[in-house]
């Protein structure tokens, strides 16, 4: 199924060159968790 | 529940429709109600595939036939996530000194590390750069991150260490980016000039209006910073064409948890993005409750202002977006030991710059890395971290060795609390990444 269906839409991507190979960069304040 | 799964789809059902998620193939897709009803409720603190409901007749339907197609597919498109050992991003200790006394501060309770550093040794750090510039391939790029401390006590090592890195590069075609984050207090018209004459990123750490952030964030005396630091913002801002970016980064804990006020507030000051992280050691589960709540809140007062020009300055809904639009893998939430390493202000070098002070944790000093040591760090971290069954999982990267350790007492033991928040940080952005694609198409 490489193209939507009526059940399922898939939206288009923006294609873009990855900008990162790795997670969010750590913030170094207040502690490392960069899930921001 | 609202949020259902099916081995490696995930679908959440909103007033607006049905978003799904496709785990491995970073898709996001509109499902029917037909979809929606086959798939097995989950909450978002699990990481489990649930056991397919025993409904013969799910076999037969066309629906199901669809999903369970669409879930077996392999998306060719979709990048690896691997990352292989160069180091092309350092952070550095410029100082390891600071004229504030954060609460929640994580290095050493003060900006020392548990060692009070005023200067970093220029004549030991510009050979050790040298170092790393030289294990790069021509046309690499390379990250240098000024960090403390409070970097801007001392200003003219950012200066001298930036024109050595710039100039080093060069004759190999690397490119540098160079990133500085401080807390805003010591923005004199001597470091305005400074800046004005290199290229950089800042991030300012700032909680929120003077009443929290005074609360949050005071003087190393006890003493209001607010105002020192917004008005280093406000020079920060009047000089933003020469600089690459200005930024906000806040800290969210029980006791500052009114993100949408703060995020009014930053929004009031003009800045090109701003950040809401939350504090690793707050434990507080209403609180963490209340953090992605209002994360939903900002993230619709962004969309309903500015559309997604306006969500990506929201930083991390900004770098999931970027994964589901480059459709590249995270295989690691950092490049810890990989193709990241932090240096001291002695010179010495870690993983981590939470790991900073840590005996245990030196990977290297100087020219000399510990190869060894940074053994242990190349698998990859969804791996290490036994992620497999996790439908965040390459968006995520695995989380925070660091996080994980000091609340599981083992970096590749995950903290769930970590990966529920960060599980809700991701669908928050499935749901806008639709709307903001649809859009698109």
């Amino acid at each position: 199924m490489e193209t939507s269906t009526k059940h399922i839409v898939k939206v288009k991507p923006v294609k873009r060159i990855p900008t990162r190979s790795t997670g969010i960069s750590c913030p170094p304040t207040g502690g490392p968790d960069s899930a921001g | 529940m609202n949020l259902k799964r099916f081995d490696d789809i995930i679908a959440y059902k909103a007033e607006n429709g049905i978003t799904a998620f496709h785990a491995r193939n970073l898709e996001v897709a509109e499902v029917s109600e037909e979809i929606f009803s086959q798939m097995t409720p989950i909450e978002l603190k699990s990481s489990t595939v649930p056991r397919l409901a025993l409904s013969p007749s799910f076999d037969e339907t066309e629906s199901f036939r669809h999903l369970k197609q669409w879930n077996d597919e392999q998306n060719l498109e979709v990048l690896s996530g691997e990352v292989k050992f160069g180091i092309k991003s350092l952070t550095l200790n410029v100082t390891q000194i600071c004229n504030l006394k954060c609460t929640y501060c994580a290095a050493g309770g003060d900006g020392t590390y548990g060692e009070a550093i005023n200067k970093v040794s220029i004549e030991k750090t510009l050979p050790q750069l040298k170092f790393f510039l030289e294990s790069l391939k021509s046309g690499s790029t390379f990250s240098l991150s000024f960090v403390g401390g409070e970097p801007f006590l001392y200003p003219e090592a950012m200066k001298v260490i930036y024109d050595y890195v710039i100039a080093e590069a060069k004759p190999k075609n690397i490119q540098c980016k160079f990133m500085v984050t401080t807390n805003g207090t010591l923005i004199t018209d001597k470091v305005i000039e400074m800046l004005k004459t290199i290229k950089i990123y800042v991030t300012v750490s700032l909680d929120g209006t003077k009443e929290i952030n005074d609360q949050m964030r005071p003087a190393k005396n006890g003493k209001s910073s607010t105002e020192a630091t917004l008005d280093g913002l406000k020079k920060l801002i009047s000089i933003r064409d020469n600089l690459l970016s200005v930024g906000i980064a806040a800290v969210v804990t029980k006791e500052n948890s009114n993100i949408k006020d703060n995020y009014l507030f930053f929004k009031s000051l003009n800045v090109d993005w701003c950040e809401f992280n939350y504090a690793y050691a707050e434990r507080d589960q209403n609180t963490q409750a209340e953090y992605l709540k209002q994360m939903a809140e900002i993230a619709e007062i962004a969309w309903q202002t500015g559309g997604e020009n306006e969500l990506r300055k929201i930083r991390t809904i900004n770098a999931y977006f970027d994964v589901l639009d480059s459709q590249q893998r995270i295989e690691n939430f950092c490049g810890a030991g990989k193709s990241y390493l932090m240096i001291d202000a002695k010179n010495r070098v870690y993983t981590c710059p939470w790991l900073v002070g840590e005996n245990d944790e030196i990977v290297g000093e100087n020219l000399q890395l510990d190869y060894d040591k940074l053994g242990k760090y190349q698998k990859p971290l969804i791996e290490l971290n036994n992620c497999n069954n996790c439908w965040a999982r390459f968006v995520c990267g695995g989380g925070c060795m660091y996080v994980h350790r000091e609340h599981t007492g083992d970096k590749h033991k995950k903290d769930e609390m970590f990966c529920e928040r960060t599980r809700g940080l991701i669908l928050l952005t499935i749901l806008y990444y639709k709307k903001a694609r649809a859009a698109v198409v």
